[in-house]
């Protein structure tokens, strides 16, 4: 009974990870149609430069921070220069482009970085927290993570519901076009999602590095877990992104606990597999609601 | 029909050549045409499958690993003979990728990259999860030894790449039959728009599967080779990045173009190692080395699909007809997508120049 | 220099000369037509005539490739949809213009979303809006797929009138909507001309209920200007009728 209480919250944090790469895998996907391969390389550059600072100003918070705002410039800079062109064309394309995004991304951090692993240091204790004498299985910075997400989430959101920036994003996702009639500057919009969805990769990317070391190569796992638990939760759907990713993670974590570690992917494959084979488009796909 | 013949004769003399030359060059230079051979075979599959049926998929790696346990297991256990092994495991993972192309019919888009490259990355951790059947972190090997009528002195390098090479152009000439025959054309017309080729009579879903079949059975014999020429089948040998490899040769050198699986395949197997030396011999570390093909890939790729869409085969092309003048019977076709209408056409981002019915 | 139209108005918009398709297709071919400053009108003629093409050649949406569009001795050809709803036309498209799934009163707001104004002047504006159309208002926390079909026209109307426009283009208000629903439509149409003096024009299949609210019409045939008078003698002209107008 305590092992699956330490499978669920494991999981749950996990899932929260998860969450992040797949929300911000939808909010691009909503507002560009285009699915960014290299949100997980944009991800682990971003925490190489955290680390960098950290390096230099000893301060967890300050790395923390700069890769947020890295993420923010790292997202807009990547659909101003290469992802704007492809608007229009046929959807390989963008697919192509992003996956050359990824691997210029992960040469680049080995170029300037090395290849070697690094550890990255968690903002708070990663000692096991208990009750009473029951080990919960995770930490004081695990639970960080969770509550660092679920609060990135909630804002946005907020942001997205109840903001005139929000409805800007939402009219130009729905409707480009009456976006546009109406004065709204869709380009501009699009290149903020980017933005937005960097500063997602960038916290995921912080948040799980303590964990899985730091190398050029290591947000490819995390980032096709996420991308699995978008597809699963329905591109067009934020919460269906986070009930998938939250869904995956505990899964994974109950395989990986119960059964034996190497079968997670395989796992995750046969639920991707299932879902799609009933709802092709994913849990939360919604009915297309016929435009008048 | 009638090029059939001519490209046997192509196949032939290339044969010859690769024959010559790896009589002339040092085992190292075998070992290299070896590895193209392999590259090509696993390429021209993928580049028929994405160029020409439209379908992406990020998971051609799992084909091949496939390919290569079924090959390493056979060898291993019934130590048939190798030819037999190489068809057997091309027939195994055809009808693996019978079964991917079926659950993936209904699957399109980033859906489709989505379940393909799951696919990828969970297929070959099996070999680690049953590591007693299939050998676990340290894999297995493999035993290819020169037949006994080429004689003792005969380099085993050597018949590596007579062996890759003759596979790879069989498979070429094959595929380019196909290319040109029915089926291909229906690729294509699944490829550009699925309502209109269904209402030509075509089954599409049938066209799709039989496309991840196809292509699945290369990227098989692509991992057989790949097991008989490196001895060693492990999972490390089949991660994400081959995957990514073969789609990055297919793009360069130009998607659903033969020809451009062959640039691609040089391209990804031959730059490497040369700009590693390059770099290293200018002082750079080896680390750095080793990262600038891969930062040059993904600089190609982005400007392959922006500025040259059909790669290298398609700057070759145009470099021919700028020489020789427009031919009206010259086979400059069209080898990327045509712009095709998706499913959530209506929700793309209006751009100046749309296209869409008059009123 | 401002153009005159022969009766001395002076032209709101001045379309001149136009050329603009769709990749090899050219859909309008030298159309020249002029809309009197807080008149009514009517672009005719049948399906594929070049109606629609014509609306999102001025509105942006389409880049023409030769020609002027002049609304106010100002040239906007060629300029970005968000431009030139910000210089003054709006532009209320064919059967797509309400957005199901945000609210009604989202929906109103983008209307305003090329403004600079702050946020009393705008809740002020949008309380006119739904003083104008009551439905609206009593839908306007309900998300706009549940409005019927000329609650919808409506609520396109407001949020086009939302970025006071000069010029208000209208793609086939009446499409899909109830004779009854319909004819208030049209009248809502009249009534914003004559009380606030916008320049419309309205783009129509149905020529004969166009005719009857509008104070100018052109006619277009596959691309060409074949008509251009006032609407009561096009509606005179039986021969144009029966060959452009099917009645």
């Amino acid at each position: 009974m305590v092992e699956f209480l330490q499978f669920t919250l494991s999981g749950i944090v996990f899932g929260m990870i998860y969450a992040a790469i797949a929300l911000s895998l939808v909010l691009i996907w909503r507002g560009t149609r285009l699915l960014n391969f290299a949100q997980g390389g944009m991800a682990m550059l971003t925490t190489y430069v955290a680390i960098e600072v950290i390096y230099k100003t000893h301060s967890y918070w300050a790395g923390f921070v700069v890769a947020l705002v890295a993420g923010l410039i790292l997202g807009a800079a990547s659909e101003l220069t290469v992802v704007r062109p492809t608007v229009g064309k046929p959807e390989l394309n963008s697919v192509i482009v992003t996956i050359g995004l990824l691997i210029f991304y992960e040469g680049l951090a080995g170029i300037l970085f090395g290849g070697q692993y690094r550890s990255f240091p968690a903002g708070f204790s990663i000692i096991g927290l208990k009750v009473g004498s029951t080990a919960l299985g995770v930490s004081r910075f695990d639970v960080f993570t969770a509550l660092a997400v679920l609060a990135t989430t909630l804002i946005l959101a907020v942001m997205f519901r109840y903001t005139t920036a929000g409805l800007r994003m939402r009219a130009a996702a729905f409707n480009a076009t009456v976006a546009r009639l109406s004065g709204i500057r869709v380009a501009r919009v699009l290149t903020v999602g980017w933005a937005l969805a960097g500063l997602l990769g960038a916290l995921a990317g912080v948040l799980v590095s303590p964990s899985t070391f730091l190398y050029p190569n290591s947000m490819d796992a995390i980032f096709v877990l996420g991308f699995t638990a978008a597809v699963i939760g329905g591109l067009d759907s934020p919460v269906g992104a986070v009930v998938g990713a939250l869904l995956l993670g505990i899964a994974l974590s109950y395989v990986g606990g119960y059964l034996n570690s190497d079968l997670t992917s395989l796992v995750a494959l046969g639920i991707l597999v299932v879902v799609l084979m009933i709802r092709p488009n994913g849990l939360f796909a919604a009915a297309r609601m016929r435009r008048v | 029909m009638r090029t059939l013949p001519r490209r046997l004769a192509v196949a032939v003399i290339v044969a010859v050549i690769v024959a010559f030359l790896s009589i002339k060059l040092n085992a190292f230079r075998d070992y290299q045409i070896a590895e193209i051979a392999i590259e090509v075979t696993a390429v021209a599959g993928l580049t028929m499958l994405t160029g020409l049926s439209g379908q992406i998929s990020l998971g051609n790696g799992a084909f091949m690993a496939i390919g290569a346990y079924t090959t390493a297991l056979l060898l291993m256990h019934l130590n048939w003979p190798f030819y037999l092994v190489l068809v057997i495991a091309a027939a195994v993972t055809a009808a693996a990728g019978a079964v991917v192309g079926i659950a993936a019919a209904r699957l399109h888009g980033p859906y489709l990259a989505g379940a393909t490259l799951l696919l990828g990355v969970a297929l070959p951790s099996l070999a680690l999860a049953y590591a007693g059947a299939f050998g676990g972190d340290q894999g297995l090997n493999v035993v290819f030894t020169v037949p006994a009528f080429l004689g003792v002195n005969f380099p085993l390098t050597r018949w590596q790449a007579w062996v890759s090479a003759l596979v790879a152009l069989i498979v070429l000439v094959l595929l380019a039959n196909l290319d040109r025959s029915r089926i291909g054309r229906n690729w294509r017309a699944v490829r550009d728009n699925e309502v209109a080729a269904t209402l030509d009579g075509i089954n599409v879903a049938a066209a799709r599967v039989r496309a991840f079949v196809v292509s699945a059975a290369c990227a098989g014999l692509a991992g057989a080779l790949l097991a008989i020429v490196t001895g060693l089948v492990a999972p490390g040998g089949f991660t994400l990045t081959l995957s990514i490899a073969l789609l990055t040769a297919a793009v360069i050198g130009g998607l659903g173009s033969l020809p451009g699986a062959l640039w691609g395949s040089l391209v990804i197997v031959l730059v490497p190692t040369y700009v590693t030396d390059v770099a290293t011999s200018h002082g750079l570390s080896s680390t750095v080395g080793s990262n600038i093909p891969i930062v040059a890939y993904g600089v190609l790729l982005i400007l392959v699909m922006l500025v040259f869409p059909n790669g290298i085969q398609g700057g070759l092309l145009r470099l021919v007809s700028a020489f020789l003048g427009p031919d009206p019977k010259s086979r400059i076709r069209r080898t990327a997508p045509a712009p095709h209408v998706t499913p959530s056409a209506d929700e793309a981002p209006a751009s100046q120049h749309e296209k869409e019915g008059t009123s | 220099m401002t153009d005159r139209a022969a009766d001395g108005n002076s032209a709101a918009l001045l379309v001149d000369g136009l050329v603009a398709g769709y990749g090899e297709v050219t859909a309008l071919n030298d159309v020249t037509v002029t809309a009197q400053a807080g008149g009514i009108t009517a672009v005719l003629g049948a399906n594929g005539a070049g109606k629609t093409t014509l609306l999102r050649a001025v509105s942006g949406l389409i880049r023409p490739r030769r020609g002027r569009i002049l609304l106010a001795d100002h040239d906007v050809a060629g300029r970005s949809p968000e431009q030139i709803v910000r210089a003054g036309i709006a532009h209320v498209p064919e059967g797509q213009g309400v957005i199901p799934e945000l609210t009604v009163e989202e929906n109103l707001r983008i209307g305003m979303m090329s403004w600079r104004g702050g946020r009393p002047a705008r809740a002020a504006a949008m309380e006119e809006e739904y003083t104008r159309f009551k439905p609206l208002a009593d839908r306007r926390r309900k998300l706009a797929s549940t409005l019927s079909g000329g609650e919808r026209q409506m609520l396109v109307i407001a949020r086009a009138l939302l970025a006071r426009p000069r010029v208000l283009l209208l793609d086939e208000p009446s499409l899909g909507l109830a004779p009854r629903v319909m004819a208030q439509v049209m009248d809502l149409v009249v009534r914003l001309s004559r009380e606030r003096g916008l320049t419309i024009v309205l783009v129509e299949q149905n020529a004969r209920s166009a005719l009857a609210v509008a104070d100018h019409g052109v006619v277009l045939n596959l691309g060409r200007v074949v008509a251009s008078a006032d609407a009561a003698t096009l509606a005179a002209d039986v021969a144009l009728r029966h060959h452009y107008l099917g009645f």
